[in-house]
């Protein structure tokens, strides 16, 4: 879009790098040199685990920081599960309490890393709510081939975008029939002083699902890249990620919104 | 479905100062979250919304107590007019003891006996529904389209003038929602709408009404300043199997929440 990103454009610290393990059932797997998070790490082989009987299990997760002393840490964590147009993952979404997640956040602060997608792709800006603008709930309507479709609309809510696609989150069940490389028809619902309603064809080329902690609700995080956006489209949804860099300050936390490295 | 009747409300007299004018309103009723329903003259519902004011609420029926706050004021609109609002923003020491005071002092006006009790948006409720999507009907004497810049009308296409709203409570007659999308500016009480609630967890059905919008309540959201507008809406019409999927959702929430005041979540 410019020649000089602005400052929350730029690569961030995102990741640092860990041994992670934890028992499940009558398995003990262990994962060397993975990237961490505060959030959690993902793109993990499901094997000898299945999604299907331990997806949203809840584990106790012991990480060595690769760090010049390396750190151990016990947190709680969650599996999760991803599928992209590779495979299918495994992840663990932390639940860290206000002490772990300090030590997680510092470690990523001192000795962490960026990873080198984020200097090939655009960056994505996680959702922030006290940005005026910053749109937080899209409509999507699934297309099937010219026939309506029998999936109702579905209500997103926006977790980042970026200039080539849009992260999404939705606890409705009918979003299950949602699949990879389907495309739905995205509206951004406007907030604040930018009213305009943003249009793209969205293709599905990520998903990823995790229990609610509270609830036990299922969320769906799909992954959106942008498939289709008309000219004037594409100039406004220009227009609102300017709007919303432009308004956005450095205090945002690094790792909000961040769900892992895709 | 039965359910007891909190304390809502403490009767007041409130005293603030806006510019060269002075309004004192004895004998509001007022709850934690503020105080509603006084006309706006002197003041103006376009220059003085969204002023901040210290307010003094004085008790006196307890022995005169005084409570000290700032406050926003926020416009109301119903079909039968106008009127200013006080959003109360109550330390967290005054909040205890405004709310110990309803508890103790309070009263539940009559009419909540007669209506349905609202039950405010909780996400920890599994099935609690979040979000609703609206869309305008033309049909209706009173009814206004919604309006849309005309950047924005090229591109629309199914969704045109569906909005996207947050639901601030629910009730057997009703739902309260919310929506920082200036499309939304031009929705007036009386307006029909198609109303669709955004099913949650293992609640798969899409319930399905047709509502009037009664009360219309505009505060600017106090992080960004932008027009935060909470719209009250009846239900004039739902097929029998909504009907029946709304009771069936009411009856599953209010086994795990509190039942509130008819301003609260407001």
């Amino acid at each position: 879009m410019t020649t000089n990103p602005p400052k929350l454009l730029q690569p961030k610290l995102v990741f640092v790098k860990s041994q992670v393990s934890f028992n499940l059932d009558t398995y003990t797997l262990e994962f060397k040199n993975r990237s961490v998070s505060p959030m959690g790490v993902f793109g993990l082989p499901w094997p000898p685990l299945s999604p299907k009987n331990h997806f949203g299990r809840g584990v106790q997760a012991s990480l060595i920081l690769n760090t010049p002393e390396p750190i151990q840490v016990q947190v709680p964590a969650s599996l999760s599960r991803e599928r992209t147009f590779r495979s299918d993952w495994m992840g663990l979404r932390f639940h860290p309490d206000d002490r772990v997640f300090r030590i997680l956040k510092r470690a990523v602060e001192l000795y962490g890393f960026s990873p080198i997608n984020y200097q090939r792709k655009t960056p994505r800006i996680p959702v922030a709510p006290k940005i005026q603008t910053f749109p937080l709930k899209v409509l999507g309507i699934l297309k099937e081939e010219g026939l309506t479709s029998s999936v109702p609309p579905i209500v997103f809510d926006v977790r980042n975008i970026s200039l080539g696609g849009v992260l999404l989150t939705t606890e409705n069940a009918h979003a299950f029939s949602i699949q990879l490389e389907d495309v739905i028809s995205l509206y951004f619902e406007p907030r604040g002083p930018f009213a305009v309603q943003i249009h793209a064809e969205g293709q599905v080329c990520r998903i990823l699902e995790e229990t609610h902690l509270e609830t036990g609700n299922v969320i769906r995080y799909l992954g959106f890249k942008f498939a289709a956006m008309d000219q004037e489209n594409r100039r406004s949804y220009l227009a609102l990620i300017k709007d919303v860099v432009g308004r956005i300050s450095g205090t945002l936390r690094s790792d909000e919104g961040d769900i892992g490295e895709s | 479905m039965r359910h007891s009747n909190p304390n809502v409300f403490l009767r007041a007299d409130v005293t603030f100062s806006v510019g060269d004018h002075t309004l004192h309103f004895d004998n509001k009723n007022i709850s934690s979250y503020g105080v509603f329903g006084m006309p706006w003259p002197p003041l103006s519902p376009t220059k003085n919304f969204g002023q901040r004011v210290e307010v003094q609420l004085r008790l006196p029926h307890l022995r005169n107590i005084r409570l000290h706050t700032i406050a926003t004021l926020v416009r109301e609109v119903t079909s039968t007019g106008e009127y200013l609002g006080l959003r109360l923003e109550l330390d967290s020491d005054t909040d205890k003891e405004l709310r110990r005071l309803i508890e103790v002092h309070g009263y539940c006006p009559k009419e909540f006996l007669r209506k349905f009790p609202r039950v405010p948006s909780t996400e920890v409720i599994q099935s609690f529904p979040l979000q609703m999507l609206g869309t305008p009907l033309a049909s209706g004497d009173s009814s206004v389209p919604l309006a849309a810049p005309m950047d924005a009308k090229k591109n629309l296409g199914p969704s045109q003038r569906i909005m996207i709203f947050d639901v601030r409570n629910v009730s057997l007659g009703g739902v309260m929602v919310s929506s920082e999308n200036a499309l939304g500016w031009s929705i007036q009480p009386k307006q029909e709408f198609h109303l669709a609630f955004e099913p949650r967890g293992p609640f798969k059905d899409r319930i399905e009404a047709r509502a009037v919008v009664l009360r219309i309540l505009e505060e600017p959201d106090p992080t960004t300043g932008n027009l935060m507008r909470q719209f009250g809406f009846r239900y004039l019409e739902m097929s029998e199997s909504d009907r029946a999927s709304y009771l069936e959702l009411l009856k599953q929430i209010l086994n795990k929440v509190r039942v509130i005041g008819p301003r609260e979540g407001a």
